[in-house]
């Protein structure tokens, strides 16, 4: 039995040999070494050992081959490819500039916009496995609250009996403090935390160190933000370790947390330990969790649920009515923020979409234009995939130029906006948004990407080239497919500008009717900043509301005040406090069943002072003391929830704060926006400050004709001449406290105004390019036509008809687009119908005229075609 | 040390250009699979078919080789000019035909000095590391 080697395996190493890898006698030296084998061992063993050894070689000689060729021919390809499109870019200086700068726009409008989204809901939060912490909710169940803050005592209960979590703990809600530093006190903001907070969060300092348990025994310790730490420190490393004094007491500066994004409390300024033991009522606590690793957050939510069930049953007085909502950090960070830059970043895409549709015009015109010479080189031997090569060459690099261009317009666009947005974007982490890796592979697979799918058209249709057909043609005639692909693009970029021009349409009139909802208060000549008693040594029971007092009714009797009052959270400020209630006139009713409402204790003059309407009885005033009875002044809407169609004064509210003692309703005033403009107002309870002392602090307002500065600075002056030790926190127009709640919206629809603006410019940059260059198509068949008799007139309508029907049969496209579009921001709208009329009907009108506009320039040039030269052109 | 080093060679180098005109200071040092071929090949001149110039390699060397490399890199010395070959009748017994016997040619000879000579001028001086190293 003497067989020789496999033939099929001895035929694929011939293959893969070339004539000299073949003469070095590979073949025959396998076939002695198979020989050999044989005579030792089985032939079958033998066949089995050359076939591996056979596919093996010639795998390494293909591999060899294939890198060899495709490294030498490709290095060489490109380089004459890109020589050849640098050479062809600089002859068309026009052209080139057209497209770089139109690619520069889509990709840099793209790019900023993609920088912001990274950074705010793509990056993972800057802490240790950020994926297992969980923030844990109270969810009050009457008002669907699912984001209240907890109770400590609960919050202890969880710790002590979840297992499937490695830590809880929890912060405050934010605080202002007096901070002196150096012997000058200042507001600062702060936040009281669980001392293994940073642990569970896993943050670790920038310089010093956070605390822990382990350090935080003996002198409070306070940590520091990195822009407080900038702003107040200079940036100084030797601060940590240095005594300075929060609210009266000293504390001891143990470290200065990196920039990084914290939960819970934007803006904070300094975070101290948290002393449990002040009592566990109230709810003013964010409890945070880290599940177990291994352990799903779906299994620790349910055992944080099954916990707070436990709970409810336990403590019914105070949990009835409530649950606990366990969410992702993350999805609560990232939150609703999402929506609106979701959609920026598809309005972006979309202006990248015309951006591209243009220069892939650019090009279509560009290789028709260069039909005959395309034909001569595929004559002369040229291959349809090396002329599609250098067309694609050419796209790419425009792409990659424009780009490059869009790229630094990015990186300044975010660098100005980052420096103005913390009040303007008003978004979590976009103080992080910036050009970084993420971004730049985005900014490259988006140049190649573009760049290939706009060069596309024309590389392959120069790999079609029919030579003879073009070369007969004389280069007169523009195909027929090319023709049809242009007008599309052109119909496809007008009905893409109209769905952006109508999306922003939507955005500014739902921001108009923002701006314009009535806030209940009227912000102008109004001047408000906080005065903070904590730590000044004046006591709640008389003493707070003392000062206040004086200080309120020293400020009305400046010159240029008309009046002056204070509220312990300003309307649209930010925070709040509420607490259940129910009407006397009344059952009492079960706890888990207790309506609610937001608590404001006022001083002096507060309505005057922000121009809330009275509508019933009347407001506090001299008659109300400390010693008179309770007395309370509701909101219209409470008054209607719960007296619809009587007068509420007279009645009384039992308020579930210290104890459940009636409180005489007094007055009905109008509904003041709280929480913000898009908010209705809910029911709100004003409470005297002189009866209930409940907070250390005012925020006041002080209302005259003495401009925003002038009040400014009668406040600092009464305020020193009461006590010059106690700072007055940041002075701010009540004006801009208002706008800030709409300031999101103001930007979302600012941005979407300016991309389908650009939009819009570029769909008429490309009808005009596609008219004009038909035109020039033409002009022969113009100027017979003239020649025959037809008057300039006719041939302008002529041009413009057509221009006209592409853009009519976009519109029609554009509104159904902007009708199905408008139902994905209905959540972004405020009292608009994502079907508006007038937005769309707006869009669809403007990008009319501005279409008409650009068919005005190339049917006048029709018009004017002489036909002696027409005729000549041939 | 490290920069001494690259000194030398570059001076070596230039040696080759200009006083020698050797083809291989313009191609550069042969490597050491390569030199291991060309070493093989002269110690049996008269056996020196490819299988056998291989089987010698693994013996000396104590590894084995990949055919693939080795092939490829035969194939090279000859494209550079520094092997040539003879056709001879084949060694196995039972076999007929011929096959190529290789041979050094002088171009060889003078890149194996060359690449030899870079090696000793580097490790001047440097006995007592290498034998240690070795030892």
């Amino acid at each position: 039995m003497n067989r020789g080697p496999p033939a099929w395996a001895r035929r694929v190493l011939e293959r893969s040999l070339n004539d000299r890898t073949f003469a070095t006698g590979v073949l025959d030296d396998l076939d002695r070494e198979f020989e050999e084998m044989a005579a030792r061992t089985t032939s079958a063993r033998a066949r089995r050992w050359y076939t591996v050894e056979a596919l093996d070689l010639a795998a390494h000689f293909m591999l060899k081959r294939l890198w060899e060729n495709g490294r030498m021919g490709m290095i060489e390809r490109v380089g004459r490819n890109l020589r050849l499109a640098v050479r062809r870019l600089v002859r068309a200086p026009a052209f080139s500039a057209t497209a770089v700068t139109t690619m520069a726009l889509g990709v840099g409008a793209t790019v900023a916009i993609f920088s912001v989204v990274d950074a705010v809901l793509l990056r993972p939060l800057p802490y240790d496995r950020p994926e297992e912490l969980v923030a844990l909710f109270e969810w009050h169940l009457t008002t669907d609250n699912r984001t209240n803050v907890a109770n400590p005592r609960n919050f202890r209960l969880w710790r002590e009996r979840a297992e499937r979590f490695d830590g809880i703990t929890a912060v405050s809600l934010q605080f202002p403090a007096t901070v002196e530093v150096a012997g000058e006190p200042r507001e600062a903001m702060i936040q009281y935390l669980q001392p293994d907070f940073f642990e569970v969060l896993g943050l670790r300092a920038d310089v010093g160190a956070t605390f822990s348990a382990r350090n935080a025994e003996g002198t409070e310790q306070v940590v520091l933000s990195q822009a407080y730490w900038r702003e107040r420190f200079g940036a100084d490393p030797s601060v940590v370790g240095s005594t300075i004094r929060v609210n009266g007491q000293p504390a001891v500066v143990s470290g200065v947390l990196p920039l990084a994004y914290m939960p819970f409390g934007e803006g904070t300024q300094l975070w101290r330990t948290l002393d449990l033991a002040q009592g566990e009522t109230g709810r003013w606590m964010y409890p945070l969790g880290r599940v177990s690793p291994g352990v799903e957050i779906a299994a620790a939510s349910d055992e944080i649920r099954a916990i707070m069930a436990g709970l409810r049953e336990e403590f019914p007085d105070y949990n009835a009515g409530w649950d606990v909502n366990p969410v992702p950090l993350k999805q609560h960070v990232v939150g609703d923020a999402s929506r609106g830059l979701w959609l920026l970043l598809g309005a972006v895409g979309v202006l990248l979409a015309i951006a591209c549709a243009n220069v892939a015009n650019l090009f279509l015109v560009a290789a028709t234009e260069r039909q005959r010479e395309m034909a001569v080189r595929t004559s002369l031997g040229a291959s349809g995939s090396t002329l599609a090569g250098q067309l694609l060459t050419e796209s790419v690099l425009v792409a990659g130029l424009g780009g490059g261009l869009g790229l630094l317009l990015a990186y300044a666009g975010t660098s100005s906006l980052a420096g103005r947005m913390p009040d303007a974007f008003a978004l979590p982490r976009v103080e992080d948004a910036g050009v970084n890796g993420t971004v730049l592979l985005f900014s490259l697979v988006l140049v190649v990407g573009t760049g290939v799918l706009f060069g596309l058209v024309p590389a392959l249709q120069a790999a079609r080239t029919a030579p003879a057909a073009t070369l007969a043609a004389e280069g007169r005639s523009t195909s027929r497919r090319t023709g049809l692909l242009r007008n599309g693009l052109v119909v496809g970029q007008v009905a893409l500008s109209v769905a952006l021009l109508s999306g922003a349409g939507l955005l500014g009139r739902s921001f108009t009717a923002l701006i314009s909802v009535d806030p209940g208060i009227d912000p102008q000549d109004v001047v408000v900043a906080r005065v903070n008693l904590e730590g000044t040594g004046r006591r709640s029971g008389g003493e707070q509301t003392r000062f206040f007092q004086e200080l309120t009714d020293r400020l009305s009797a400046r010159p240029g005040v008309a009046t002056a009052g204070a509220i312990t959270f300003l309307p649209m400020g930010g925070g709040g406090s509420a607490t259940g209630f129910w009407p006397t006139d009344r059952p009492v009713p079960p706890p888990d069943d207790e309506p609610t409402t937001g608590i404001r204790n006022v001083i002096g003059d507060y309505f005057g002072a922000m121009n809330i309407a009275l509508l019933q009885g009347r407001v506090f005033d001299v008659r109300d003391r400390s010693d008179s009875p309770q007395v309370v002044v509701v909101n219209r809407a409470l008054a209607e929830e719960f007296w619809p169609g009587e007068s509420a004064v007279g009645k009384s509210v039992a308020i579930t704060w210290e104890d459940d003692t009636p409180w005489e309703i007094v007055g009905v005033v109008e509904d003041v926006l709280v929480e913000a403009l898009d908010q209705a107002a809910g029911p709100l309870t004003y409470v005297l400050y002189a009866q209930a002392e409940w907070f250390p602090w005012m925020q006041v307002a002080v209302r005259g004709s003495a401009g925003i500065d002038g009040l400014a600075a009668t406040m600092r002056a009464a305020l020193r001449d009461m006590d010059s030790a106690l700072p007055l926190g940041e002075v701010r127009p009540m004006t801009a406290v208002v706008a800030r709640t709409a300031a999101r919206p103001r930007m979302t629809s600012f941005l979407m105004l300016l991309f389908a603006g650009l939009a819009t410019l570029l769909a008429a940059i490309g009808l005009y390019g596609v008219l004009s260059y038909s035109v020039s198509q033409r002009v022969r068949e113009i100027g017979v036509r003239i020649a025959l008799g037809a008057r300039p007139r006719d041939v302008a309508v002529m041009v413009a008809a057509r221009g006209l029907a592409l853009v009519l049969v976009g519109l029609v496209a554009g509104v159904g687009l902007a009708l199905g579009g408008g139902r994905l921001m209905t959540s972004l709208l405020f009292s608009v119908a994502p079907t508006d009329p007038l937005s769309i009907g707006g869009a669809a009108l403007l990008l009319l005229l501005v279409a008409a506009a650009a068919t005005i320039l190339p049917a006048a040039r029709a018009s004017r075609v002489p036909p002696a030269v027409a005729l000549r052109a041939e | 040390m490290v920069a001494s080093a690259v000194y030398n060679v570059y001076s070596i180098v230039h040696n080759v250009d200009h006083g020698r005109g050797i083809v291989v200071g313009s191609k550069g040092f042969l490597g050491e699979f390569e030199q291991m071929v060309l070493l093989a090949i002269l110690q049996h001149p008269d056996r020196a078919f490819a299988l056998e110039v291989r089987r010698e390699i693994e013996e000396s060397a104590g590894r084995s080789v990949s055919r693939g490399a080795f092939y490829t890199t035969l194939e090279r010395l000859e494209r550079k000019g520094l092997v040539g070959w003879t056709e001879a009748p084949a060694p196995s017994p039972g076999r007929a035909g011929t096959l190529r016997r290789y041979s050094v040619t002088p171009e060889g000879l003078d890149g194996l000095r060359e690449s030899r000579r870079a090696m000793d001028a580097l490790a001047r001086g440097l006995d007592h590391v290498i034998d240690r190293a070795a030892t």
